[in-house]
C-alpha cells in the first residue's frame, strides 16, 4: 500500500506516520519513567498560584501547588479574611473534582429516547439559539429565566446574558438558601445583612447556624477568640450541633419556633425596662405598636410553644441586657431561619428589633455594618452596559418582599407548568435536587421547551435538561475579582491554578458570550474576562497582575472599619421599622408576631424534618467526592438522627433501619439514637439521597432531604420552607 | 536526639475531619485509608449533653505492642521515638493491627502491608516547609507538636501546664497526651 | 497485504473521531477486509509485529479468526458500523460524565499514581490524568513529537497508545512497539467489564478490545516462552476474556 494510504495516518506523526531513527532512540518504557520520577531525576516545572476554593460560598483563598501540570498540594492562605491560613477538609477534597471520571467533557443535547448524545457547540449554540429566539418572539422574553448559585464570574456573566436578551428574569438559589432572612432583615433595618462581632462579644446567640459544621475557617477561630476572652455562647438548636465544644449552652428548642424565643425574650427586655430606650427612640419607628403587639408574649406562653422553660427565656434575655452593647444574635447564613419555614422571615426581623433593644449595632462585640469595595464604572465603549430589561423579575408580584436581586426561584415550578415560562437556564445549580420537591420540580421542568444546564457533572438537574454544557472545574479558570466585606475590606481572585484537563469544556464566560454571540446579542460580549478583570480591579487601584503578585488578595486599609459609626438606615422610614408598611401591604402584621410554622408534628411516631450540614459537605455539592464520602460511609454520618427517649417509646434502637415516610416520599436508612436532639425533630443531613446514577461515589446513599418537602413557598417572602414537613418514622419491616 | 510528640485538646476539636483529609494528602493514602479515627463520646441526657470528639492516630509507644508481635521487625521503635513500618519486612499478617490497644493501624488492601500514622509533621519541624499535616491542618489549633525532652518546647510546656495524660494512662508509654 | 503498522492505525481510527470519508475509506472493501486478515495474523503469531514475515511462514499456518474470538464477536467485526453509527455510539459512550460513558482512557482503569509523581488524589482510581497519562506525554514528547489537542486531556486515549505503537513500527522500532504494547494494554481487561455493560452495538468494540487482548497475550507469552513458540496464548488469552466458544477447531497448524 503506498505511503500515504488512509492506514498509515497518524494523529502523532504527519501523514507518513513515522519518525527518525533518533526519536525511537527516546523510547523509555513505563518501569524505567516511573523509576525516574520516583528517583528524582526528571525535570519537573513547580509552579504555583493562588485562587480561590470553590467547596463551599466562603471561596476560600489558597495556593496551589502543581508539578509538570498536575496539582500536587493546597495550602490556605494566611492573608485570605476568610481562610486565615487553614483550609476544611472538603477543600483538600473537592479539588479531586477537577479530574474526576465523572467530568463532563463535551457539550450534550437530549435525544428523543431520553439519552444524552455528544454534540459540537456549534450545533449547541445555534439550536439553544433558534430556540431561545422562537420563544422571544412567542412569548416574550420575560417567558425565559436564569438560575444560577453565585459565584464571580457566574453572578455577571448570566445576568448579562439575560438582561441582554431583555428578560429580567435572573435568580441565585436564594430562595432554598437565606432569601427569607436577607428579605426579613431588609424590612426592619434595610440592609440584607450584618455581621456579629463575635470575637469581641460578651454574648453572642446562635439561632440554628454551626460554625462548627458549616465551617467558614475564620469564623470558628473568631468564636475560639470568644471563648478565650471569655464570651458566652447559646446555641439556639433542634440539634445540639457540633458547635457545643465551643460553646456554654444549648438551648433545644422545638424545631420552627425561634420566632417565638426571640419575642419572649423582648417582651422580657421591654417589660423590665432592660433595653436601650434612647437607641430605640433615636433610631426606631413603630416601637410602641410592637411593645403592645408582644406584651403577651410572655416567657411562660413562650415556654408552651418552643418547649424552651420560661425561667431559660428570662435568664437569657437578662443576660443580654447585661452584656449589651456587645452582645448580639448572630445573623446566621441559612441557618434555622434562611429558608426554612412560614414564619423565616418574621423570624428574621424579629432578630433586627432584638439586636436594636440592645443598642448594640456598631458597638464593639455587638452587631456590625461591615464595610466593602466594589468595582467602579469600567470603560463603556469596550464594556457596555446592557438596557435594563423592562419587565419585573417574575414572582415579585406575589412575594413583594422577597430581595429582587436574590429572587423566588422556586415559583419558576409554577411558571413553568402555566406556560409563562418556556426557557430555562441553569448555571452552577443543582435546583431540581435541593430546592424544593425534586418530584414536583421535575414534572414542572418537564413543561419547558427548552432546558438548559452548565455544570461540571451529571446533576439531578442536568438530567432533567435539553442541553448540557461543559463547564470547566474552578481550578481551571479565571474568574472577576470577588470583593470581600470585613473589618478591612479585600478583594480575592480566582485564578487558573492547572490547564484545562478537558479541551472541549468551556469556562462561563466564555459560554454566555458565545451563547450571546449566537442569540445575537454579541454586542455586549466583545471582551474576554481577564479585560474585563483587569478593568475592575484598576477602578480599585490594583490591575490583574498586580493582584495576582500580591498573592491573590488586597487589602483596602484606607476603608477600615471604625466601631461607632451612626447607621444610616436604609429603609423607606430611614428609621429602624419595628413596623414596616411593606410587610401590612403583603398581608403580615406591621409589627412582627407570632405565626405558627405552617405544619407541626402531633407526637406520636410523628416527626418535623430538619436539616443541616455535615462539616465534609456542602449540600449535594460534595456528596460525589470520594475522600470526603469514604468519611460518611466509615462513620455512617448518612444515618438520620432521633431523639433517645423518642426512639425507645417507638422500640427503635440505635443503628435500626427505619423507614421514613409522608405524602411525598418513602425511604429507608439507619437511625442514630442520641440525647441531642428534640424529641419534636428528625435530622435529615442535606447532602445525601443522590438519584444521579452518574455520580457513581453519591449515588443511593442515604436520604434526600428535600424528597419528604411538599412544595410551597412562604407568603410574602417567597421561602422554599425547606423544613416545613412532616414525616412518620417506624422500624423498618415493623 | 529529639522524641517527639504529639498533645490533642479535644476541649478544641469540633469533629471536622480536615485532619483526616489532610494526612491522606500528605501521606499519599487511599480514600478509605485513614492514619487518623474518631470517637464520639456524648454524655448526659437531654436536654442536658456534651459532646467529646477523640481524634486517636498511632501513639508511637515506647512500650509498642505492636513492634513486640511483629514476627519479622517490620514494625520497630525508631531512634527518634517514631514507630515504624519496613514495608518491604511487612508481610501482612495484621498482628499488629491485633495487638494495638488504639486500634489505629490500617490494612493497606493494594500493597498487602500494614500503615499508620508517621509523625510526618516531623519534616516541617525540621525543615520549615508548609504542608498538609493534621497539625498544621487544624482549623482550632487542637494539636501541638514537637520534642518532648526540649523542656523550652511549646508542647512540654503546654504538657505540664495542662497536665494533659495519654489516652491510656501509661498502659504503653504512649507520646500522644490529651487535654480532655 | 495490511502489514501490521497500518493494522494499528486502524485499530487506532476505530476509538478516535475520524472523518467520514476517511472511515468509508477504511470499511471498504479491500482495505477492512485486509485489516481482518491482518488482525488474524497478528493473534496468531506475535512475529507479525516484528515486520512482514517471509512468505514460507505465513503459508505455513492459518488460523481462521473464530479460533481467537467468539463467533458474535467475529460478527461484528465483520459488519463495521457506519459512520454515523460509530459518531452516534461515540456521542452516547466516548464523553465523560454519563452513566454510559465508556471513554477509552487507561488512567480512567488505574490507580492515578503508585508514587512516582505524588499529589493529592494519587492513590484515588478513575480519574483523568494519572500516570501512564504522565507518561504517554513525556514519552511523545521525548520521541520529538506533540500531543494533539484533541487527546491533551488524555494523551493515554486507547487511539494514541495504538497510534504510536503504529509509529514504533513503521519507524523501524519493532522491539519497542512489542514491549510497549505489552505493556500498555493491560488496562483493556477493566475497560473490556465497561463496554459490557453498555448495549447490543458495543460488539463491535469488546471484539476490538478482544483482538487487543488477544495481541498482548501473544506478545507476553513470546516474551516469556521466547524461541518455544508454544502456540497458545492469544487464542486461550482471548477465550479467558471473551464469551464461552466452544466447538474450537484445534486443527489450525
Amino acid at each position: 500500500m503506498s505511503e500515504h494510504a488512509i492506514t498509515r495516518r497518524s494523529f502523532l506523526a504527519g501523514s507518513a506516520g513515522a519518525v527518525g531513527l533518533a526519536a525511537t532512540a527516546g523510547y523509555m518504557g513505563f518501569g524505567a519513567w516511573e523509576q525516574a520520577h520516583a528517583a528524582g531525576g526528571w525535570r519537573r516545572e513547580v509552579t504555583t498560584a493562588h485562587s480561590l476554593c470553590n467547596s463551599c460560598s466562603s471561596k476560600c483563598g489558597f495556593t496551589g501547588y502543581v508539578e509538570d501540570g498536575r496539582l500536587t498540594k493546597m495550602i490556605g492562605d494566611a492573608n485570605h479574611p476568610y481562610c486565615e491560613g487553614t483550609l476544611c477538609a472538603r477543600g483538600y477534597g473537592y479539588a479531586s473534582i477537577a479530574y474526576s471520571e465523572d467530568r463532563l467533557t463535551d457539550p450534550l443535547k437530549k435525544n428523543d429516547k431520553g439519552e444524552f448524545e455528544a454534540i459540537s457547540w456549534e450545533q449547541a449554540y445555534s439550536e439553544i439559539a433558534e430556540k431561545v429566539q422562537a420563544i422571544i418572539s412567542s412569548n416574550g422574553p420575560e417567558a425565559l429565566a436564569m438560575v444560577q448559585d453565585p459565584r464571580p464570574s457566574g453572578s455577571y456573566y448570566t445576568k448579562r446574558f439575560m438582561h441582554a436578551l431583555g428578560s429580567a428574569n435572573v435568580y441565585t438559589h436564594g430562595a432554598a438558601c437565606n432569601l427569607s432572612k436577607n428579605s426579613g432583615f431588609t424590612q426592619a433595618i434595610g440592609a440584607g445583612d450584618y455581621a456579629s462581632d463575635v470575637a469581641n462579644s460578651k454574648m453572642t446567640m446562635f439561632i440554628g447556624r454551626s460554625y462548627a459544621d458549616a465551617i467558614r475557617p475564620s469564623s470558628v477561630h473568631d468564636l475560639q477568640r470568644a471563648r478565650e476572652k471569655g464570651a458566652y455562647i447559646v446555641l439556639v438548636d433542634p440539634r445540639c450541633n457540633n458547635t457545643i465544644t465551643l460553646a456554654d449552652e444549648w438551648v433545644p428548642i422545638n424545631p420552627g419556633t425561634d420566632l417565638a424565643l426571640v419575642l419572649a425574650m423582648s417582651n422580657v427586655l421591654i417589660k423590665n425596662g432592660l433595653y436601650d430606650k434612647d437607641y430605640v427612640a433615636e433610631n426606631g419607628i413603630g416601637f410602641d405598636e410592637w411593645a403592645a403587639a408582644i406584651a403577651d408574649h410572655t416567657p411562660q406562653w413562650a415556654e408552651g410553644v418552643t418547649g424552651v422553660p420560661a425561667s431559660t427565656i428570662e435568664r437569657l434575655a437578662v443576660r443580654f441586657a447585661e452584656c449589651a452593647p456587645a452582645a448580639s444574635i448572630e445573623p446566621s447564613w441559612r441557618g434555622a431561619f434562611g429558608c426554612s419555614y412560614a414564619n423565616s422571615g418574621e423570624t428574621a426581623r424579629a432578630v433586627c428589633l432584638f439586636n436594636t433593644l440592645l443598642g448594640c449595632w456598631n458597638q464593639k462585640g455587638g452587631a456590625l455594618f461591615l464595610p466593602s469595595v466594589s468595582a467602579g464604572e469600567v470603560d463603556a465603549e469596550k464594556f457596555p452596559a446592557v438596557p435594563k430589561p423592562e419587565g419585573k423579575i417574575l414572582g415579585s408580584e406575589e412575594y413583594p418582599l422577597a430581595l429582587s436581586s436574590m429572587g423566588v426561584n422556586v415559583i419558576l415550578a409554577d411558571k413553568a407548568r402555566e406556560g409563562a415560562v418556556k426557557g430555562l437556564f441553569f448555571y452552577n445549580s443543582n435546583m431540581a435536587a435541593g430546592y424544593a420537591n425534586p418530584d414536583y420540580l421535575a414534572e414542572s421542568f418537564s413543561n419547558l421547551d427548552l432546558m438548559v444546564a452548565v455544570d461540571v457533572q451529571m446533576s439531578e438537574t442536568c438530567m432533567l435538561a435539553d442541553y448540557v454544557l461543559p463547564d470547566t472545574s474552578y481550578l481551571e479558570r479565571l474568574e472577576l475579582p470577588e470583593f470581600v466585606s470585613g473589618k478591612v475590606p479585600a478583594v480575592t481572585l480566582r485564578d487558573r491554578v492547572i490547564e484545562k484537563v478537558h479541551p472541549n469544556t468551556k469556562p462561563v464566560d466564555q459560554i454566555f458570550s458565545e451563547l450571546a454571540e449566537a442569540c445575537g446579542v454579541g454586542e455586549y460580549f466583545q471582551f474576554t474576562v481577564d479585560e474585563l478583570a483587569d478593568a475592575q480591579l484598576r477602578t480599585v487601584g490594583l490591575s490583574l497582575e498586580g493582584l495576582r503578585q500580591a498573592g491573590g488578595t488586597a487589602r483596602f486599609p484606607e476603608k477600615e472599619y471604625g466601631y461607632g459609626a451612626a447607621v444610616k438606615w436604609k429603609t423607606p422610614t430611614g428609621k429602624v421599622q419595628f413596623a414596616s408598611e411593606a410587610c401590612e401591604k403583603a398581608g403580615l402584621s406591621a409589627v412582627p408576631v407570632w405565626t405558627s410554622p405552617r405544619t407541626k408534628p402531633v407526637g406520636g411516631n410523628q416527626f418535623r424534618v430538619i436539616g443541616g450540614k455535615q462539616a465534609i459537605h456542602t449540600h449535594t455539592q460534595t456528596a460525589n467526592i470520594e475522600p470526603l464520602m469514604e468519611i460518611t460511609k466509615k462513620y455512617n454520618l448518612e444515618r438520620v438522627w432521633m431523639n433517645a427517649d423518642k426512639a425507645a417509646q417507638l422500640g427503635i434502637a440505635d443503628g435500626d433501619e427505619v423507614e421514613v415516610s409522608n405524602e411525598e416520599h418513602t425511604g429507608r436508612v439507619r437511625v442514630k439514637v442520641t440525647q441531642r436532639i428534640n424529641p419534636e425533630a428528625l435530622y435529615i443531613p442535606s447532602h445525601y439521597g443522590c438519584t444521579s446514577p452518574d455520580q457513581r461515589t453519591a449515588h443511593n446513599v442515604g436520604l434526600s432531604q428535600m424528597a419528604f418537602v411538599p412544595f410551597f413557598i412562604e407568603p410574602g417572602y417567597g421561602g422554599a420552607c425547606t423544613q416545613e414537613a412532616i414525616v412518620t418514622v417506624k422500624k423498618a419491616g415493623a | 536526639m529529639a522524641r517527639y510528640g504529639m498533645l490533642i485538646n479535644t476541649k478544641k476539636c469540633i469533629g471536622c475531619y480536615a485532619c483526616r483529609v489532610a494526612c491522606q494528602r500528605q501521606n499519599d493514602l487511599l480514600p478509605n485509608e485513614d492514619f487518623i479515627r474518631y470517637e464520639e463520646k456524648e454524655t448526659g441526657t437531654y436536654p442536658t449533653v456534651r459532646v467529646e470528639t477523640v481524634p486517636l492516630q498511632c501513639m508511637h509507644c515506647e512500650d509498642a505492642p505492636c513492634a513486640a508481635v511483629c514476627p519479622t521487625g517490620a514494625a520497630y521503635l525508631g531512634p527518634d521515638g517514631i514507630v515504624q513500618v519496613d514495608h518491604g519486612r511487612c508481610i501482612g499478617c495484621k498482628y499488629c493491627m491485633a495487638a494495638c490497644p488504639y486500634q489505629v493501624r490500617v490494612f493497606n488492601e493494594e500493597t498487602g502491608t500494614v500503615d499508620k500514622c508517621r509523625f510526618c509533621t516531623v519534616s516541617a519541624e525540621t525543615s520549615g516547609t508548609r504542608m498538609c499535616s493534621c497539625v498544621e491542618a487544624c482549623l482550632t489549633g487542637a494539636r501541638l507538636f514537637g520534642d518532648l525532652d526540649d523542656p523550652e518546647s511549646d508542647i512540654a510546656q503546654e504538657i505540664a501546664a495542662a497536665n494533659a495524660q495519654p489516652i491510656a494512662g501509661d498502659l504503653t508509654k504512649a507520646k500522644i497526651f490529651y487535654v480532655r | 497485504m495490511m502489514e501490521s503498522d497500518e493494522m494499528l492505525a486502524v485499530l487506532s481510527a476505530c476509538f478516535a473521531p475520524v472523518e467520514r470519508d476517511e472511515w468509508v475509506q477504511l470499511t471498504t472493501r479491500p482495505v477492512w477486509s485486509d485489516f481482518l486478515d491482518a488482525v488474524r495474523r497478528a493473534l496468531q503469531d506475535g512475529d507479525a509485529l516484528g515486520g512482514p514475515a517471509s512468505p514460507i511462514s505465513r503459508a505455513r499456518r492459518r488460523c481462521p479468526l473464530q479460533e481467537f474470538l467468539s463467533a458474535g464477536e467475529v460478527k461484528a467485526l465483520f459488519a463495521p458500523p457506519t459512520y454515523d453509527e460509530k459518531r452516534a455510539f461515540a456521542a452516547r459512550h466516548f464523553t465523560g460524565g454519563l452513566p454510559d460513558s465508556a471513554v477509552p482512557v487507561e488512567s480512567l482503569y488505574a490507580t492515578w499514581s503508585n508514587g512516582a509523581l505524588p499529589s493529592p488524589f494519587s492513590r484515588c482510581a478513575g480519574m483523568y490524568q494519572g500516570d501512564s497519562a504522565r507518561y504517554m506525554k513525556d514519552l511523545v514528547e521525548r520521541m520529538g513529537m506533540d500531543v494533539p489537542l484533541q487527546f491533551a486531556a488524555c494523551p493515554d486515549h486507547l487511539a494514541l497508545e495504538l497510534d504510536l505503537a503504529a509509529v514504533l513500527v513503521r519507524s523501524g522500532a519493532h522491539d519497542a512497539a512489542r514491549r510497549f504494547l505489552a505493556e500498555r494494554l493491560a488496562w483493556l481487561t477493566a475497560y473490556r467489564m465497561r463496554l459490557l455493560k453498555l448495549g447490543a452495538d458495543a460488539g463491535f468494540y469488546i471484539g476490538l478490545v478482544d483482538v487487543l487482548v488477544g495481541i498482548r497475550t501473544q506478545l507476553a507469552s513470546d516474551a516469556d516462552a521466547a524461541g518455544g513458540r508454544a502456540r497458545r496464548g492469544a487464542g486461550d488469552a482471548a477465550r479467558a476474556v471473551a464469551a464461552p466458544n466452544t466447538n474450537r477447531s484445534h486443527a489450525c497448524i
